[in-house]
């Protein structure tokens, strides 16, 4: 169930996780290129400033990947109005848990991708003892931006994103006056004879009490009072 | 009789325009219920209420025994559901579609979507997202039924299907109720589809059900009768007057439900020469029914 699930996030993210996979290598490759010359990096403080701004831009990159994976996974979720995962035999607790921990898993690509590069730009510099683990503190402050901004982002998504929907389509947007009945439109051609189309009413016109009779014989208390 | 569905004093809102008022609705066991209504009058919102996808603000449902939405889980494990727009994912294929599906179902029959899915003529390769609107309808029949469901909730399975396509899903949903004596809620604006296929009906217009009834007495027991010299306030009448109209000269004409022949016997009694019964087919009934409902809200209001 759960490899199911993780399978539909990696296919539908997949081109975007790429991407941001291969900017997150890049990143630190392409500023230690452009700071190299003009620092020189003689001193551990010019290499920890050239850190920053490596691990501020990983960060950003990753913090973006996780938004889109949280914001296109609700997309697809929602298309029709309702989530698909909805209809299927799990509690919303266990379907959102799988889908949270599914893209929690696909947003380490672009970490991974931070970790290679920050570990081939570290190669390129002799980096003093304690700087040992710059890459992997790179990777994990990337993984935890993406993670981060994945969760606002989901619990946004997630929570308030199904309140417009959930009515009739288009209930707000009904346009008033005369219609015919759907029910005998769509039918077909006899939609367009008078006697079988029904006037519109708003919905607040029809209060009072309407209501079954009971299983068998049921039609309107009112109809009945004829 | 035991009821697959029970609905009691269903409440919920959606908004300022839309709401479901104390509703009340049975499905028997082993009956195809065909679930019929205009556009916006609730259908779709009730079905996704007895499917827990919406929390109700009132009332009580009950599907297979089970609880809605508290115990939602448990009855989806047992019913099969065509939504009424396509919301699988688009980018995996069929087979990755029923794969996924299967995976969260223990009663998921692999062989029988095999042999559905080589029956509907559906390529395991091809992408969701490109299914024709006849394809996809196929392919969301197919995962409600290989689920083996006890239930199967449809919400409009064939609207925008052309007729042969049509055919092809309600061949194999009617082969899979008669051999396994399924209970089936079907939604639909196709009233002439439902006459045929529905036993039990049940007619739903801005939030309410305002017709449940057997589709025998729903098809024979609505008639349009041409009355000469009508009182103009009838006494109590052994059938219901759904609606009157005025005819030719001093002619009526009276919609009437709960129609039987030996009640002509009530017009002589009153001095009222009665002309002709015409049958009504199902699609006026319903015309019929809406009307009367609407009229009766009118007053009421």
């Amino acid at each position: 169930m759960f490899g199911q699930t993780l399978y539909v996030q990696w296919k539908w993210n997949r081109d975007f996780l790429a991407f941001y996979t291969a900017v997150g290598f890049a990143a630190p490759l392409v500023i230690l290129w452009i700071a190299l010359p003009h620092l020189g990096l003689t001193s551990a403080l010019e290499l920890v400033s050239v850190g920053n701004a490596v691990g501020m831009t990983t960060a950003v990159i990753a913090s973006v990947a996780g938004l889109t994976v949280a914001w296109q996974g609700y997309g697809i979720d929602d298309r029709v109005g309702h989530i698909y995962a909805l209809s299927l035999p799990i509690t919303r607790r266990r379907a959102l848990a799988m889908r949270a921990g599914a893209a929690a898993l696909v947003l380490a690509l672009p970490a991974l991708g931070v970790w290679v590069g920050a570990t081939l730009a570290a190669g390129q510099v002799a980096l003093p003892a304690t700087l040992h683990s710059y890459a992997g503190s790179l990777a994990s402050r990337a993984l935890l931006a993406a993670w981060l901004a994945h969760a606002c982002m989901f619990a946004l998504r997630y929570s308030a994103g199904r309140q417009a929907k959930n009515g009739p389509r288009n209930a707000s947007r009904r346009p008033r006056g005369p219609r015919h009945c759907g029910g005998v439109a769509a039918t077909g051609s006899r939609c367009a004879v008078q006697r079988l189309c029904l006037p519109h009413l708003e919905p607040g016109t029809l209060r009072g009490t309407v209501r079954p009779v009971d299983a068998d014989r049921c039609l309107t208390r009112a109809s009945l009072s004829h | 009789m035991t009821h697959a569905i029970t609905i009691e004093n269903l409440a919920y809102r959606a908004g300022r325009h839309f709401a479901i008022r104390d509703l009340h609705m049975r499905v028997p066991n082993g009956s195809v219920y065909g679930f019929l209504g205009p556009n916006g009058s609730g259908k779709t919102t009730t079905i996704r209420l007895l499917l827990g996808m919406l929390p109700p603000a009132d009332g009580t449902i009950s599907v297979l025994g089970h609880d809605v939405p508290h115990g939602a889980h448990h009855a989806l494990a047992r019913i099969g559901y065509v939504p009424e727009r396509l919301h699988l994912y688009p980018m995996l294929t069929v087979e990755e579609t029923m794969r996924y599906h299967a995976s969260f179902y223990g009663r998921w029959d692999a062989s029988e979507a095999e042999r559905l899915r080589r029956a509907f003529d559906l390529r395991a390769e091809q992408r969701v997202g490109r299914l024709s609107k006849g394809e996809a309808g196929k392919l969301m029949m197919l995962l409600a039924l290989a689920v083996r469901p006890e239930l199967l909730v449809l919400d409009e399975p064939t609207d925008g299907l052309d007729p042969v396509v049509r055919r092809d899903v309600l061949a194999a949903l009617l082969e899979y109720v008669s051999t396994h004596g399924a209970t089936v809620l079907m939604s639909s604006h196709l009233v002439h589809e439902q006459e045929r296929v529905c036993d039990w009906i049940g007619v739903m217009d801005a939030g309410r059900l305002v017709a449940e009834m057997p589709m025998h007495a729903f098809r024979s027991g609505i008639k349009r009768l041409r009355i000469a010299g009508a009182p103009a306030h009838a006494s109590p009448t052994p059938f219901g007057i759904l609606a009157r109209r005025a005819g030719a000269g001093r002619e009526e004409e009276w919609v009437v439900r709960d129609w039987r022949d030996d009640m002509t016997s009530w017009f002589a009694n009153e001095n009222t020469a009665l002309r002709e019964v015409v049958d009504l087919d199902l699609e006026e009934s319903f015309v019929e029914t809406l009307r009367a409902a609407r009229d009766a809200g009118g007053r009421a209001a």
